[in-house]
Protein backbone atom coordinates (compact mmCIF):
# COMPACT_ATOMS: atom_id res chain seq x y z
CA UNK A 1 0.00 0.00 0.00
CA UNK A 2 1.30 3.15 -1.17
CA UNK A 3 0.79 6.44 1.22
CA UNK A 4 -0.74 9.60 -0.41
CA UNK A 5 -1.16 12.56 0.66
CA UNK A 6 -2.16 14.95 -2.08
CA UNK A 7 -4.73 17.60 -0.25
CA UNK A 8 -1.88 18.71 2.07
CA UNK A 9 0.47 19.23 -0.84
CA UNK A 10 -2.00 20.66 -2.52
CA UNK A 11 -2.99 22.94 -0.16
CA UNK A 12 0.98 23.79 0.32
CA UNK A 13 1.08 24.39 -3.12
CA UNK A 14 -1.62 27.02 -2.34
CA UNK A 15 0.21 28.39 0.43
CA UNK A 16 3.48 29.18 -1.76
CA UNK A 17 1.73 30.57 -4.53
CA UNK A 18 0.16 32.91 -2.07
CA UNK A 19 3.09 34.12 -0.42
CA UNK A 20 3.74 36.44 -2.68
CA UNK A 21 3.17 40.57 -1.69
CA UNK A 22 0.53 42.65 -0.59
CA UNK A 23 -0.59 45.76 -2.25
CA UNK A 24 -3.57 48.76 -2.00
CA UNK A 25 -4.99 51.34 -4.07
CA UNK A 26 -8.44 52.85 -2.90
CA UNK A 27 -10.96 56.43 -3.77
CA UNK A 28 -12.17 58.90 -1.77
CA UNK A 29 -15.14 57.98 0.47
CA UNK A 30 -15.58 61.21 2.15
CA UNK A 31 -16.93 63.10 -1.16
CA UNK A 32 -13.18 64.71 -1.43
CA UNK A 33 -11.71 64.97 -4.50
CA UNK A 34 -8.18 62.98 -4.33
CA UNK A 35 -5.10 64.36 -5.33
CA UNK A 36 -2.62 62.03 -5.44
CA UNK A 37 1.51 63.02 -5.63
CA UNK A 38 4.44 60.91 -6.07
CA UNK A 39 6.62 62.32 -3.63
CA UNK A 40 10.83 60.78 -2.89
CA UNK A 41 10.80 59.13 0.18
CA UNK A 42 12.84 61.83 1.79
CA UNK A 43 9.87 63.76 1.98
CA UNK A 44 7.62 61.56 3.72
CA UNK A 45 8.12 63.87 7.03
CA UNK A 46 7.42 67.13 5.50
CA UNK A 47 4.74 66.17 3.70
CA UNK A 48 2.63 65.31 7.03
CA UNK A 49 2.73 69.21 7.23
CA UNK A 50 2.26 69.96 3.81
CA UNK A 51 -0.70 67.70 3.50
CA UNK A 52 -2.20 69.52 6.62
CA UNK A 53 -1.80 72.92 5.19
CA UNK A 54 -2.54 71.96 1.49
CA UNK A 55 -5.84 70.59 3.00
CA UNK A 56 -6.67 73.84 5.06
CA UNK A 57 -6.37 75.75 1.94
CA UNK A 58 -8.13 73.57 -0.23
CA UNK A 59 -10.76 71.50 1.80
CA UNK A 60 -12.43 70.21 -0.97
CA UNK A 61 -9.38 68.13 -1.61
CA UNK A 62 -7.85 65.01 -0.30
CA UNK A 63 -4.43 65.07 -0.74
CA UNK A 64 -3.06 61.11 -0.98
CA UNK A 65 1.10 61.04 -0.67
CA UNK A 66 2.72 58.09 -2.07
CA UNK A 67 6.60 58.13 -1.21
CA UNK A 68 9.04 55.74 -2.83
CA UNK A 69 12.24 56.00 -4.47
CA UNK A 70 12.65 58.64 -6.93
CA UNK A 71 13.13 56.25 -9.67
CA UNK A 72 10.57 53.84 -8.47
CA UNK A 73 8.40 57.16 -8.60
CA UNK A 74 9.32 57.89 -12.48
CA UNK A 75 8.70 54.23 -13.20
CA UNK A 76 5.42 54.24 -11.92
CA UNK A 77 4.28 57.27 -13.41
CA UNK A 78 5.86 56.36 -17.16
CA UNK A 79 3.36 53.09 -16.72
CA UNK A 80 0.47 56.07 -16.44
CA UNK A 81 -0.17 56.04 -12.51
CA UNK A 82 -3.07 57.70 -11.88
CA UNK A 83 -1.37 60.70 -9.40
CA UNK A 84 -1.42 64.66 -10.22
CA UNK A 85 2.06 65.61 -9.23
CA UNK A 86 5.44 63.57 -9.50
CA UNK A 87 8.52 64.96 -7.18
CA UNK A 88 11.75 63.57 -7.45
CA UNK A 89 14.93 63.97 -5.98
CA UNK A 90 17.01 63.71 -9.13
CA UNK A 91 17.14 65.11 -12.60
CA UNK A 92 17.90 61.81 -14.21
CA UNK A 93 14.04 59.82 -12.74
CA UNK A 94 12.28 63.05 -14.00
CA UNK A 95 13.77 62.81 -17.41
CA UNK A 96 12.32 59.32 -17.87
CA UNK A 97 9.02 60.22 -16.58
CA UNK A 98 9.73 63.08 -19.74
CA UNK A 99 10.77 60.23 -21.75
CA UNK A 100 7.41 58.35 -21.13
CA UNK A 101 5.36 61.21 -22.48
CA UNK A 102 3.56 61.59 -18.87
CA UNK A 103 4.81 65.38 -17.56
CA UNK A 104 1.86 68.20 -18.26
CA UNK A 105 4.22 71.01 -17.88
CA UNK A 106 8.11 71.68 -17.77
CA UNK A 107 9.80 70.12 -13.69
CA UNK A 108 9.79 73.15 -11.42
CA UNK A 109 12.68 73.00 -8.86
CA UNK A 110 10.93 73.31 -4.96
CA UNK A 111 13.52 72.46 -2.32
CA UNK A 112 17.30 71.22 -2.14
CA UNK A 113 18.47 68.42 0.42
CA UNK A 114 22.21 67.16 1.30
CA UNK A 115 23.31 64.07 2.73
CA UNK A 116 25.34 63.72 5.99
CA UNK A 117 26.36 60.50 8.15
CA UNK A 118 24.12 59.78 10.97
CA UNK A 119 24.29 57.22 13.72
CA UNK A 120 21.70 56.07 16.95
CA UNK A 121 21.33 58.91 19.29
CA UNK A 122 20.89 56.16 21.71
CA UNK A 123 24.90 54.76 21.24
CA UNK A 124 25.63 52.49 17.93
CA UNK A 125 27.37 49.25 18.80
CA UNK A 126 30.58 50.78 17.28
CA UNK A 127 31.71 54.30 18.11
CA UNK A 128 31.47 56.47 14.80
CA UNK A 129 32.66 60.25 15.87
CA UNK A 130 34.36 61.00 12.23
CA UNK A 131 33.38 60.44 8.58
CA UNK A 132 36.45 58.51 8.70
CA UNK A 133 35.14 56.00 11.12
CA UNK A 134 32.79 54.21 8.33
CA UNK A 135 35.82 52.92 6.89
CA UNK A 136 37.06 50.90 10.04
CA UNK A 137 36.24 46.99 10.11
CA UNK A 138 33.34 46.29 12.33
CA UNK A 139 31.29 49.12 11.54
CA UNK A 140 27.90 48.29 10.38
CA UNK A 141 26.80 50.72 7.48
CA UNK A 142 23.77 51.20 5.57
CA UNK A 143 23.85 53.53 2.19
CA UNK A 144 21.22 54.09 -0.24
CA UNK A 145 21.21 51.90 -3.43
CA UNK A 146 23.17 54.17 -6.21
CA UNK A 147 20.43 53.60 -8.38
CA UNK A 148 18.33 55.91 -6.19
CA UNK A 149 19.21 59.81 -5.67
CA UNK A 150 20.43 59.65 -2.01
CA UNK A 151 22.95 56.45 -2.90
CA UNK A 152 24.60 58.86 -5.81
CA UNK A 153 24.60 61.76 -3.16
CA UNK A 154 26.45 59.58 -0.46
CA UNK A 155 28.94 57.90 -3.17
CA UNK A 156 29.44 61.82 -3.99
CA UNK A 157 29.80 63.19 -0.55
CA UNK A 158 32.30 59.45 0.21
CA UNK A 159 34.65 60.36 -2.48
CA UNK A 160 34.86 64.24 -1.53
CA UNK A 161 35.46 63.08 2.26
CA UNK A 162 38.14 60.34 0.84
CA UNK A 163 36.50 57.87 2.71
CA UNK A 164 36.07 54.05 1.19
CA UNK A 165 32.86 52.60 2.78
CA UNK A 166 31.99 48.47 2.11
CA UNK A 167 28.27 48.96 2.78
CA UNK A 168 26.80 45.70 4.32
CA UNK A 169 23.53 46.85 2.58
CA UNK A 170 21.92 49.17 0.17
CA UNK A 171 18.44 50.40 0.39
CA UNK A 172 15.98 51.33 -2.41
CA UNK A 173 15.22 54.55 -0.54
CA UNK A 174 16.60 56.64 2.08
CA UNK A 175 13.60 55.86 4.12
CA UNK A 176 15.21 52.15 4.51
CA UNK A 177 19.09 53.51 6.04
CA UNK A 178 16.55 55.40 8.35
CA UNK A 179 14.97 52.66 9.42
CA UNK A 180 18.00 50.69 9.95
CA UNK A 181 19.58 53.27 12.39
CA UNK A 182 16.44 53.88 13.98
CA UNK A 183 16.07 50.27 14.81
CA UNK A 184 19.71 49.97 15.32
CA UNK A 185 20.57 47.13 13.13
CA UNK A 186 23.38 49.49 11.78
CA UNK A 187 26.14 51.82 13.43
CA UNK A 188 26.32 54.58 10.98
CA UNK A 189 24.54 55.32 7.45
CA UNK A 190 24.33 58.31 5.29
CA UNK A 191 21.11 60.02 5.29
CA UNK A 192 19.44 63.32 4.26
CA UNK A 193 20.01 66.30 6.39
CA UNK A 194 16.27 66.51 7.04
CA UNK A 195 15.89 62.79 7.93
CA UNK A 196 18.23 63.72 10.96
CA UNK A 197 16.33 67.24 12.28
CA UNK A 198 13.22 65.11 11.47
CA UNK A 199 13.88 62.04 13.57
CA UNK A 200 12.83 63.41 16.65
CA UNK A 201 16.12 62.95 18.19
CA UNK A 202 16.49 59.18 16.99
CA UNK A 203 19.64 59.83 15.01
CA UNK A 204 22.55 62.34 14.61
CA UNK A 205 24.60 63.86 12.82
CA UNK A 206 28.77 63.23 12.43
CA UNK A 207 30.39 66.38 11.93
CA UNK A 208 31.92 66.95 8.75
CA UNK A 209 33.78 70.13 7.25
CA UNK A 210 32.29 69.04 3.67
CA UNK A 211 30.79 72.09 1.49
CA UNK A 212 26.84 72.02 1.30
CA UNK A 213 27.16 71.25 -1.96
CA UNK A 214 28.86 67.85 -1.83
CA UNK A 215 26.39 65.30 -1.79
CA UNK A 216 23.29 67.88 -2.32
CA UNK A 217 20.28 67.01 -4.33
CA UNK A 218 17.67 68.80 -5.84
CA UNK A 219 13.89 68.15 -5.95
CA UNK A 220 12.31 68.48 -8.89
CA UNK A 221 8.15 68.92 -9.06
CA UNK A 222 6.38 68.34 -12.24
CA UNK A 223 2.37 67.98 -12.93
CA UNK A 224 1.09 64.39 -14.39
CA UNK A 225 -1.36 64.46 -17.62
CA UNK A 226 -3.14 61.27 -15.73
CA UNK A 227 -4.80 63.23 -13.02
CA UNK A 228 -5.92 66.73 -12.27
CA UNK A 229 -4.82 68.92 -9.79
CA UNK A 230 -1.15 68.66 -10.19
CA UNK A 231 -0.89 72.65 -11.32
CA UNK A 232 -2.56 73.81 -8.05
CA UNK A 233 -0.53 71.61 -5.72
CA UNK A 234 3.10 72.85 -7.11
CA UNK A 235 1.62 75.87 -7.19
CA UNK A 236 1.53 75.52 -3.26
CA UNK A 237 4.85 73.81 -2.63
CA UNK A 238 6.51 76.94 -4.38
CA UNK A 239 4.57 79.27 -2.85
CA UNK A 240 4.66 81.12 0.37
CA UNK A 241 3.14 78.28 2.91
CA UNK A 242 4.71 75.65 1.26
CA UNK A 243 8.09 77.55 1.55
CA UNK A 244 8.45 78.16 4.82
CA UNK A 245 6.99 74.48 6.06
CA UNK A 246 9.96 73.03 3.62
CA UNK A 247 12.48 75.42 5.20
CA UNK A 248 10.72 75.01 8.71
CA UNK A 249 11.89 71.23 8.52
CA UNK A 250 15.23 72.02 7.10
CA UNK A 251 14.89 71.58 3.27
CA UNK A 252 16.84 74.23 1.30
CA UNK A 253 15.79 76.91 -1.08
CA UNK A 254 16.04 75.65 -5.23
CA UNK B 1 -21.25 6.53 -14.16
CA UNK B 2 -24.26 7.40 -16.48
CA UNK B 3 -24.36 7.85 -20.18
CA UNK B 4 -25.73 11.17 -20.56
CA UNK B 5 -24.02 13.72 -18.09
CA UNK B 6 -25.71 16.93 -17.77
CA UNK B 7 -23.47 20.24 -18.56
CA UNK B 8 -22.32 21.73 -16.15
CA UNK B 9 -24.07 24.88 -14.49
CA UNK B 10 -22.93 28.30 -16.10
CA UNK B 11 -22.55 30.01 -12.36
CA UNK B 12 -19.83 27.61 -11.86
CA UNK B 13 -17.91 27.25 -14.99
CA UNK B 14 -18.14 30.93 -16.03
CA UNK B 15 -16.20 32.07 -12.42
CA UNK B 16 -14.07 28.83 -12.94
CA UNK B 17 -13.04 30.28 -16.19
CA UNK B 18 -12.57 33.40 -14.60
CA UNK B 19 -10.05 32.48 -12.37
CA UNK B 20 -8.07 30.15 -14.23
CA UNK B 21 -7.45 33.65 -16.78
CA UNK B 22 -6.71 35.57 -13.31
CA UNK B 23 -4.38 33.19 -12.65
CA UNK B 24 -2.74 32.88 -16.29
CA UNK B 25 -3.07 35.98 -17.28
CA UNK B 26 0.53 37.55 -15.41
CA UNK B 27 1.97 34.33 -16.45
CA UNK B 28 1.02 35.32 -20.66
CA UNK B 29 2.26 39.00 -19.63
CA UNK B 30 5.72 37.78 -18.27
CA UNK B 31 6.30 35.06 -21.27
CA UNK B 32 5.51 37.78 -23.86
CA UNK B 33 7.70 41.07 -22.64
CA UNK B 34 10.30 38.52 -22.08
CA UNK B 35 13.09 39.34 -24.35
CA UNK B 36 14.05 35.92 -25.82
CA UNK B 37 16.72 36.83 -27.78
CA UNK B 38 18.69 38.42 -25.51
CA UNK B 39 17.96 36.12 -22.86
CA UNK B 40 21.43 34.19 -22.93
CA UNK B 41 22.96 37.68 -22.81
CA UNK B 42 21.60 38.97 -19.63
CA UNK B 43 21.67 35.98 -17.72
CA UNK B 44 25.32 36.02 -17.81
CA UNK B 45 25.27 39.21 -16.65
CA UNK B 46 28.03 39.69 -13.72
CA UNK B 47 25.15 40.94 -10.98
CA UNK B 48 22.51 38.21 -12.34
CA UNK B 49 25.10 35.29 -12.20
CA UNK B 50 25.84 36.29 -9.14
CA UNK B 51 22.00 36.59 -7.89
CA UNK B 52 21.78 33.15 -9.64
CA UNK B 53 24.36 32.11 -7.22
CA UNK B 54 23.77 33.18 -3.74
CA UNK B 55 19.81 32.02 -4.76
CA UNK B 56 21.53 28.50 -5.28
CA UNK B 57 23.35 28.76 -1.72
CA UNK B 58 20.96 30.04 0.53
CA UNK B 59 17.70 28.14 -1.28
CA UNK B 60 20.05 25.05 -0.79
CA UNK B 61 21.22 25.99 2.53
CA UNK B 62 17.46 26.99 3.90
CA UNK B 63 15.98 23.17 2.28
CA UNK B 64 18.93 21.50 4.51
CA UNK B 65 17.80 23.00 7.60
CA UNK B 66 14.15 22.58 7.02
CA UNK B 67 14.76 18.81 6.49
CA UNK B 68 16.99 18.73 9.75
CA UNK B 69 14.40 20.90 11.57
CA UNK B 70 11.33 19.85 9.48
CA UNK B 71 11.05 15.87 9.24
CA UNK B 72 11.48 15.48 13.46
CA UNK B 73 8.66 18.37 13.84
CA UNK B 74 6.18 16.71 11.25
CA UNK B 75 6.95 12.94 13.25
CA UNK B 76 6.39 14.47 16.50
CA UNK B 77 3.48 16.58 15.32
CA UNK B 78 2.43 12.95 13.64
CA UNK B 79 3.02 10.40 16.39
CA UNK B 80 3.26 12.32 19.66
CA UNK B 81 -0.06 13.24 20.97
CA UNK B 82 0.81 16.35 23.55
CA UNK B 83 -1.00 19.22 25.11
CA UNK B 84 -0.43 22.12 23.02
CA UNK B 85 -0.21 20.20 19.59
CA UNK B 86 -2.73 22.13 18.13
CA UNK B 87 -0.66 25.46 19.37
CA UNK B 88 2.35 23.75 17.49
CA UNK B 89 0.53 23.44 14.50
CA UNK B 90 -0.64 27.12 14.58
CA UNK B 91 2.80 28.09 15.14
CA UNK B 92 4.22 26.03 12.06
CA UNK B 93 1.03 27.24 9.78
CA UNK B 94 1.93 30.98 10.76
CA UNK B 95 4.60 31.45 8.08
CA UNK B 96 2.28 30.18 5.40
CA UNK B 97 -0.34 32.89 5.83
CA UNK B 98 1.88 35.93 7.41
CA UNK B 99 2.95 38.52 4.92
CA UNK B 100 6.72 37.50 4.19
CA UNK B 101 7.61 41.30 5.70
CA UNK B 102 5.92 41.09 8.77
CA UNK B 103 8.20 37.69 9.09
CA UNK B 104 10.99 39.91 8.39
CA UNK B 105 10.17 42.02 10.85
CA UNK B 106 9.35 39.54 13.35
CA UNK B 107 12.91 38.01 12.95
CA UNK B 108 14.46 41.67 12.80
CA UNK B 109 12.89 41.82 16.97
CA UNK B 110 13.82 38.13 17.73
CA UNK B 111 17.27 37.85 16.12
CA UNK B 112 18.53 41.75 14.62
CA UNK B 113 21.40 43.29 16.60
CA UNK B 114 19.05 44.53 19.74
CA UNK B 115 16.40 41.56 19.32
CA UNK B 116 15.48 39.47 21.50
CA UNK B 117 17.91 36.62 20.90
CA UNK B 118 20.22 38.60 18.54
CA UNK B 119 21.49 40.50 21.33
CA UNK B 120 22.67 37.74 23.26
CA UNK B 121 24.58 36.50 19.67
CA UNK B 122 26.07 39.41 19.38
CA UNK B 123 27.37 39.58 23.14
CA UNK B 124 28.50 35.91 23.37
CA UNK B 125 29.58 34.93 19.56
CA UNK B 126 29.95 38.35 18.00
CA UNK B 127 27.41 36.83 15.76
CA UNK B 128 24.75 39.27 13.51
CA UNK B 129 22.66 37.83 11.27
CA UNK B 130 21.36 40.63 9.47
CA UNK B 131 23.69 41.81 6.39
CA UNK B 132 24.84 38.33 6.24
CA UNK B 133 24.20 35.30 4.13
CA UNK B 134 23.13 33.50 7.05
CA UNK B 135 20.66 35.89 7.80
CA UNK B 136 18.86 35.59 4.29
CA UNK B 137 19.26 31.89 4.88
CA UNK B 138 17.19 32.44 8.04
CA UNK B 139 15.02 34.30 6.45
CA UNK B 140 14.07 31.86 3.87
CA UNK B 141 14.10 28.86 6.26
CA UNK B 142 11.53 30.53 8.51
CA UNK B 143 9.16 30.65 4.95
CA UNK B 144 10.09 27.48 3.49
CA UNK B 145 10.20 25.11 6.85
CA UNK B 146 6.55 24.88 7.50
CA UNK B 147 5.94 23.50 3.72
CA UNK B 148 8.10 20.63 4.64
CA UNK B 149 6.90 20.15 7.97
CA UNK B 150 3.04 19.80 6.80
CA UNK B 151 4.33 17.70 3.89
CA UNK B 152 6.19 15.36 6.26
CA UNK B 153 3.48 15.05 8.65
CA UNK B 154 0.97 14.43 6.04
CA UNK B 155 3.00 11.63 5.29
CA UNK B 156 3.84 10.03 8.53
CA UNK B 157 0.25 9.72 8.99
CA UNK B 158 -0.87 8.49 5.83
CA UNK B 159 1.47 5.51 7.32
CA UNK B 160 0.07 2.66 8.87
CA UNK B 161 0.89 2.34 12.18
CA UNK B 162 1.03 -1.39 12.20
CA UNK B 163 4.37 -1.26 10.26
CA UNK B 164 6.22 0.38 12.93
CA UNK B 165 4.19 -1.75 15.69
CA UNK B 166 5.36 -4.85 14.03
CA UNK B 167 8.72 -3.09 14.09
CA UNK B 168 8.78 -2.36 17.58
CA UNK B 169 6.97 -6.03 18.98
CA UNK B 170 9.94 -7.41 17.38
CA UNK B 171 12.24 -5.58 19.69
CA UNK B 172 12.79 -2.57 17.90
CA UNK B 173 13.26 0.73 20.07
CA UNK B 174 11.32 3.88 18.56
CA UNK B 175 14.68 5.58 17.21
CA UNK B 176 15.22 2.18 15.38
CA UNK B 177 11.58 2.03 14.23
CA UNK B 178 11.90 5.22 12.99
CA UNK B 179 15.38 4.97 11.14
CA UNK B 180 14.72 1.88 9.26
CA UNK B 181 10.71 1.92 9.30
CA UNK B 182 9.31 5.27 9.23
CA UNK B 183 12.12 7.32 7.36
CA UNK B 184 12.30 4.92 3.96
CA UNK B 185 8.58 4.93 4.41
CA UNK B 186 8.06 8.45 4.11
CA UNK B 187 10.83 9.41 1.46
CA UNK B 188 8.60 10.64 -1.35
CA UNK B 189 6.81 13.20 1.37
CA UNK B 190 10.05 13.96 2.69
CA UNK B 191 10.94 14.78 -1.45
CA UNK B 192 8.12 16.44 -1.71
CA UNK B 193 8.33 18.70 0.84
CA UNK B 194 11.83 19.48 0.24
CA UNK B 195 11.20 20.44 -3.48
CA UNK B 196 8.12 22.61 -1.97
CA UNK B 197 10.47 24.50 0.54
CA UNK B 198 13.15 24.80 -1.95
CA UNK B 199 10.86 26.71 -4.31
CA UNK B 200 9.48 29.11 -1.55
CA UNK B 201 13.08 29.46 -0.34
CA UNK B 202 14.63 30.45 -3.78
CA UNK B 203 11.61 32.69 -4.04
CA UNK B 204 11.64 34.53 -1.15
CA UNK B 205 11.74 37.89 -1.07
CA UNK B 206 10.31 40.03 1.50
CA UNK B 207 11.80 38.79 5.02
CA UNK B 208 14.80 38.79 3.40
CA UNK B 209 14.91 42.49 2.20
CA UNK B 210 13.22 43.34 5.93
CA UNK B 211 15.82 41.17 8.02
CA UNK B 212 18.92 40.65 5.84
CA UNK B 213 19.24 43.59 4.10
CA UNK B 214 20.22 43.40 0.00
CA UNK B 215 23.59 43.62 -0.85
CA UNK B 216 24.87 41.86 -4.00
CA UNK B 217 26.59 39.00 -3.10
CA UNK B 218 25.52 38.78 0.18
CA UNK B 219 21.87 39.44 0.40
CA UNK B 220 20.88 39.94 -3.14
CA UNK B 221 19.26 36.90 -3.80
CA UNK B 222 17.76 36.35 -7.51
CA UNK B 223 13.96 38.29 -6.38
CA UNK B 224 15.86 40.99 -4.49
CA UNK B 225 17.98 41.40 -8.09
CA UNK B 226 14.73 41.42 -9.87
CA UNK B 227 13.30 44.14 -7.46
CA UNK B 228 16.71 46.07 -7.59
CA UNK B 229 16.75 45.81 -11.62
CA UNK B 230 12.98 46.64 -11.95
CA UNK B 231 13.38 50.44 -12.37
CA UNK B 232 16.90 50.45 -13.94
CA UNK B 233 16.62 47.60 -16.11
CA UNK B 234 13.36 46.24 -16.68
CA UNK B 235 14.63 43.71 -18.92
CA UNK B 236 17.32 41.90 -16.83
CA UNK B 237 14.01 41.63 -13.93
CA UNK B 238 11.90 40.20 -17.11
CA UNK B 239 14.77 37.72 -17.60
CA UNK B 240 15.49 36.68 -14.43
CA UNK B 241 11.95 36.36 -13.77
CA UNK B 242 11.52 33.72 -16.68
CA UNK B 243 14.52 31.99 -14.39
CA UNK B 244 12.48 31.89 -11.03
CA UNK B 245 9.03 30.57 -13.21
CA UNK B 246 11.29 27.93 -14.28
CA UNK B 247 12.48 26.59 -11.73
CA UNK B 248 8.78 26.84 -10.10
CA UNK B 249 7.60 24.70 -12.73
CA UNK B 250 10.38 21.87 -12.64
CA UNK B 251 9.20 21.84 -9.09
CA UNK B 252 5.47 21.52 -10.10
CA UNK B 253 6.15 18.48 -12.85
CA UNK B 254 8.62 16.65 -10.52
CA UNK B 255 5.47 16.45 -8.15
CA UNK B 256 3.13 16.64 -10.61
CA UNK B 257 1.76 13.04 -9.41
CA UNK B 258 1.39 14.20 -6.00
CA UNK B 259 -0.22 17.84 -6.90
CA UNK B 260 -2.92 15.42 -9.48
CA UNK B 261 -6.36 15.45 -7.56
CA UNK B 262 -8.17 12.40 -7.25
CA UNK B 263 -9.59 12.07 -11.45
Amino acid sequence: MRPSSSPPVALAAVALAFAGGVGACGTGGDGRDEVTVLAASSLTAVFDDLETAFEQTHPDVDLVVSTAGSPSLAAQAAEGAPAALLITADARSMARADEADVLDGAPRAIATNSVTVATPTDGADARVDRVADLAQPGVIVALCAPEVPCGRAALDFLRAARVDVDADSLESSVRGVVTRLTLGEVDAGVVYRTDVSGSDGDLQSVPDDMPDEVGAVRYLAAPLGAEPGGRILLDFLIGPAGRRILTDHGFGAP
Amino acid sequence: MTAHRARPPLALTVPAVLAVILLALPLVGLLTRAPWSSLPRLLTEPAALEAMRLSLVVASAATVISLLLGVPLGWVLARVPFRGRGLVRVVVFVPLVLPPVVGGTALLFALGRRGLVGRLLDDWFGLVLPFSTAGAVVAATFVALPFLVLTVEAGVRSLPEDYEEVARTLGADRWAVFRHVTLPLIAPSMVAGAALAFARAIGEFGATVTFAGNLPGRTRTLPLEIFTALEQDPDTALALGVVLLAVALVVLVALRDRLRGPT
